[in-house]
């Protein structure tokens, strides 16, 4: 059994230690916000947060964050004010890489609430096959605009 | 309107959180803005709670007067269930603010005469071929909502007025709302359809609108197929000869049999092409794919284990000097070539392609001793049904098929492939249900449709004006079934000699509107070891790419204009009756890049067009989209593309333009990767490329700068608005990168090519 701190609640999941935390959330805890799109943290997304900071939940090992504090999609609660500004976008086509994207730019906007297009060039490296970059890179300018609005 | 439509929404919200219990999983208040609860995370569920009556086939409306509209293609980001629902409700003069959507049961569909039209999702057809039936629908409910108030209000129906949801008698004021009289209305008969708007009438369709469930896409509460789970539900990983046309010989199943959580083993046989091979059952994905990847599996290779890409090629540039198949032919291009003093001659080539659909193929079953039940994102539930019934032995009507969220299709959904695994797992697990799901590697490497190769030679006669004489084009294609479609003999255009072709070789080649007096267009229709078919853009990407790089060469080599040259060669067509939109349009793009202004050496512009027509087919539908390109290539050859405009033409009526820019913008992104990074390799047999390592996708700093977007209605009929831009990508791309670098790019991608420059 291993002991899971996800979205404030405590799961005991019976799971190998190198399960990626990926499959742990989907499969073992039946959290299907978090996305399979390659498996190789090449595509983003699976990302979820681990104490806080984006992390590729398909190449984490779910040991190695017993005793963290895990954060999915469904943890953002739906009111979070990157979600806010997605909507206000209308950001999504047809949806799958956007908890991916959301959790990114979440993180990112976290550490950084005052960023520019070079940052977000660089750190948000999600796939959306989609192509709603446009609309992202706009979502994440309103989400960081409204955080400074307070 | 747009601000009329936000305000309802609002008011709306204010409403939901007390009639969307259950819906929106998660969110415990309604999002500012968002539609909310106006989808089922569940799309194959009802979006409201309470009972609701069915007026018709397409429309159920609530007590609390919600309408419900059955929406008949699968939603994978092209908006059709905000569009199906902006039709409908178009006619049905309902609040949107009180609209939902969900799937049509596909059961009904086949026990009604097939009540739902066409329910099969591809070649941009859903506004094409829908809208006039959803329209109709939702007119038929509207005037029998009129017709049973003026019962009840015992009153000529003339009299009765529908507007967002509310019945007025005129003359005395007095109002019903739908939901008062909709189940008078199920017993109201029509002796005809109703008559339906025409655009100009429109006060919906043509307005900017958000997309409907998109509190679910954010939160993700979205159910894509790969996220439906089931009481006892196992999980499976799928292995397919990793030579193409491979077979398996043997498993070991007992050296994984210990694994934790591993269940079985299960051949997959006779299933065909790309979907035989082995899946792994287990209680968790990952356990089964581990096991999977560590089980010694033996495979016949097949006859095409010494095939590779580069032979393929080889051979096909041979075809090049062999006349193929006439498709057209227009005056005496060889003669005129032969004794002509100016030719160009060039070779163009693309590799294959795959759709890469960001959510893996996958399926999940549970066949029982009475009933078959499949959830999965599909574009042809009809099919799946067929198909099913098929692999299983069981009766159509013992079949449910629930369609869920898709993450994106491209064309790739609609090949059953997975569906056919899902079965054949799911009959060996007595009852329990089943998901099938391939890992990237599996569903990159393994695709009953990859989008074909193609080599073309291009041979073009200059006048002494430097204006073309003669062309001729030869292409070779991937044609699985060689040239089966057939000509529809009252739809022949100018010069067309065949008569039949496969539009996946030829399209793009068929009716070339630059006015060029002399014209030979013939085909090699070539059998590979490749599973190959439709993807968003089919056959287009390949010979657009090479026709509209090609008559950018003519241009140069006549020292004109490449611009202005295409603008001469269209406006000499005196026959072709699309002429002026082509003009218009390419004016329109070349004029918001920035045409005929000096450049920066290693900065530079490309422009192309094309309209994805289907002659002798379709060829009534046109939608016409010119792109225009501005790039800098920097001294050591690394490529920025600055800005991109289109200029489309959506003809007769638009629906959403939110929808049609979404799709412009996102053709362009998915044109660009074909054209910087993307291709398919065969390497003895094998695909090489696995993931999104070696078949890159364009990320958010890649985008370029600016994609302009202008639209025009000139009253034609639409073809559509999927995939009509892209193919013009390349062309325009790499005439930008010869105009800045002076290298002429005949291949993608460009990954492949040294752009530097000095
Ligand atoms: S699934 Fe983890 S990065 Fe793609
Ligand atoms: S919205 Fe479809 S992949 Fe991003």
């Amino acid at each position: 059994m291993i002991a899971l701190n996800v979205n404030g609640k405590v799961y005991n999941a019976d799971v190998e230690p190198e399960m990626p935390l990926l499959w742990v959330l989907r499969n073992a805890l039946g959290l299907t916000g978090t996305k399979y799109g390659c498996g190789v943290s090449e595509c983003g997304a699976c990302t979820v947060h681990v104490n806080g900071q984006a992390k590729r939940s398909c190449v984490t090992p779910v040991g190695s964050v017993v005793g963290t504090e895990i954060t999915t999609i469904e943890g953002l609660g739906g009111q979070h004010v990157v979600q806010k500004a997605w909507l206000e976008l209308d950001v999504p086509q047809c949806g799958y890489c956007q908890p991916g994207q959301i959790m990114a730019a979440a993180a990112m906007l976290r550490r950084k609430p005052r960023l520019t297009d070079a940052d977000i060039d660089r750190e948000i490296t999600n796939v959306c096959r989609c192509g709603t970059y446009r609309e992202i890179r706009l979502a994440i300018h309103r989400a960081a605009e409204m955080m400074a609005k307070g | 309107m747009t601000t009329k439509l936000s305000m309802d929404r609002r008011e709306f919200l204010a409403t939901t959180a007390v009639v969307g219990g259950g819906l929106a999983i998660g969110i415990g208040v309604p999002i500012k803005e968002a539609a909310a609860a106006s989808v089922n995370g569940k799309p194959w569920l009802a979006p409201f709670d309470g009972a609701g009556v069915e007026v018709g086939s397409w429309v159920v409306i609530g007590a609390d007067n919600s309408v419900t509209i059955r929406v008949p293609q699968n939603e994978a980001g092209q908006q059709v269930f905000t569009t199906s629902a902006m039709m409908v409700c178009e006619e049905l003069e309902c609040d949107w603010s009180k609209v939902g959507v969900m799937y049509i049961d596909v059961g009904r569909h086949l026990r009604e005469n097939k009540v739902y039209g066409r329910i099969s999702q591809g070649a941009s057809a859903f506004v094409r071929e829908s809208r006039i039936d959803l329209q109709r629908a939702g007119a038929a409910v509207r005037e029998r909502l009129k017709l049973a108030a003026a019962r009840r209000w015992n009153v000529p129906v003339g009299e009765v007025e529908a507007k967002k949801s509310v019945l007025t008698h005129r003359p005395t004021g007095r109002t019903f709302t739908y939901g008062q009289v909709a189940a008078d209305a199920v017993s109201v008969t029509m002796d005809r359809p109703p008559a339906v708007k025409e655009p100009v009438q429109f006060t919906l369709m043509g307005t900017r609108v958000n997309q409907l469930g998109q509190d679910l896409r954010v939160s993700g509460t979205a159910t894509f197929g790969i996220d439906v789970m089931l009481p006892d539900m196992l999980f499976a990983a799928v292995k397919m000869s990793p030579t193409q046309g491979g077979k398996l010989k043997s498993y070991d199943f007992n050296a994984i049999k210990g694994r934790r959580g591993v269940i079985a083993a299960v051949p997959i046989e006779g299933q065909g092409l790309q979907v035989d091979g082995v899946a792994v059952v287990a209680d968790n994905w990952w356990r089964a794919n581990t096991a999977l990847s560590v089980m010694p599996v033996e495979w016949d290779a097949g006859p095409n284990a010494n095939v590779s890409s580069g032979d393929i090629f080889a051979a096909w540039r041979k075809k090049m000097d062999e006349p193929g198949d006439l498709l057209t032919e227009i005056g005496d291009a060889e003669g005129v070539l032969k004794g002509a003093a100016k030719v160009v001659e060039a070779v163009y080539e693309n590799n294959y392609l795959t759709h890469a659909t960001i959510e893996p193929m996958n399926c999940t079953a549970q066949v029982t001793a009475d009933r078959v039940e499949v959830w999965m994102g599909t574009q042809n539930p009809e099919s799946v049904v067929t198909t099913a019934a098929a692999v299983t032995k069981m009766p159509p009507e013992k079949i449910f098929v629930r369609n869920c969220f898709v993450g994106t299709a491209f064309g790739r959904r609609l090949g059953n492939d997975d569906l056919r695994q899902a079965l054949v797992v799911a009959m060996a697990m007595n009852g329990r249900p089943v998901q099938v799901l391939r890992s990237r590697e599996e569903d990159m490497r393994h695709n009953p449709i990859f989008h074909p190769m193609g080599v073309a030679k291009l041979r073009g006669a200059l006048g002494p004006d430097g204006m073309p004489v003669a062309l001729t084009i030869r292409k070779a294609g991937d044609s699985q079934n060689g040239p089966t479609t057939v000509i529809r003999p009252d739809m022949k255009t100018r010069g067309l000699k065949a008569e039949r072709y496969d539009t996946l070789v030829s399209r793009g080649f068929h009716e070339i509107v630059y006015a060029i007096p002399n014209q030979r267009v013939d085909l090699h229709h070539m059998k590979t070891p490749m599973a190959t078919g439709s993807m968003r853009g089919t056959g287009s990407i390949n010979n657009v790419f090479a026709f509209e790089s090609f008559i950018d060469e003519l241009a140069h080599a006549a020292g004109k204009d490449p611009y202005q040259y295409r603008r001469a060669l269209i406006a000499a067509n005196r026959v072709y009756e699309h002429r002026d939109e082509w003009l218009r349009l390419l004016d329109m793009a070349a004029q918001k890049i920035g045409w005929g202004k000096p450049l920066p050496k290693g900065t530079g512009l490309g422009i192309a067009i094309d309209d994805r027509r289907r002659p002798g087919l379709d060829q009534e539908f046109v939608t016409e989209a010119a792109v225009a390109a501005k790039v800098t290539v920097s001294q050591g050859g690394e490529l920025v593309v600055e800005q991109l405009e289109i200029a489309l033409d959506y003809g007769y009526a638009q629906v959403n333009p939110v929808a049609i820019e979404q799709q412009l913008r996102g053709q362009m992104v998915f044109a660009l990767g074909i054209a910087r990074d993307q291709e398919i390799t065969l390497r003895n047999g094998r695909v090489v490329e696995g993931n999104f390592d070696d078949y890159p996708m364009q990320r958010i700093a890649e985008f370029p700068k600016e994609i302009g977007i202008q639209l025009i209605g000139s009253n034609k009929k639409t073809y559509g608005v999927g995939e009509e831009a892209m193919p013009s990508l390349a062309p325009a791309l790499c005439n930008a990168i010869f105009a800045a670098t002076g290298k002429r790019i005949r291949s993608l991608p460009l990954r492949n090519h040294d752009l530097s420059w000095t």
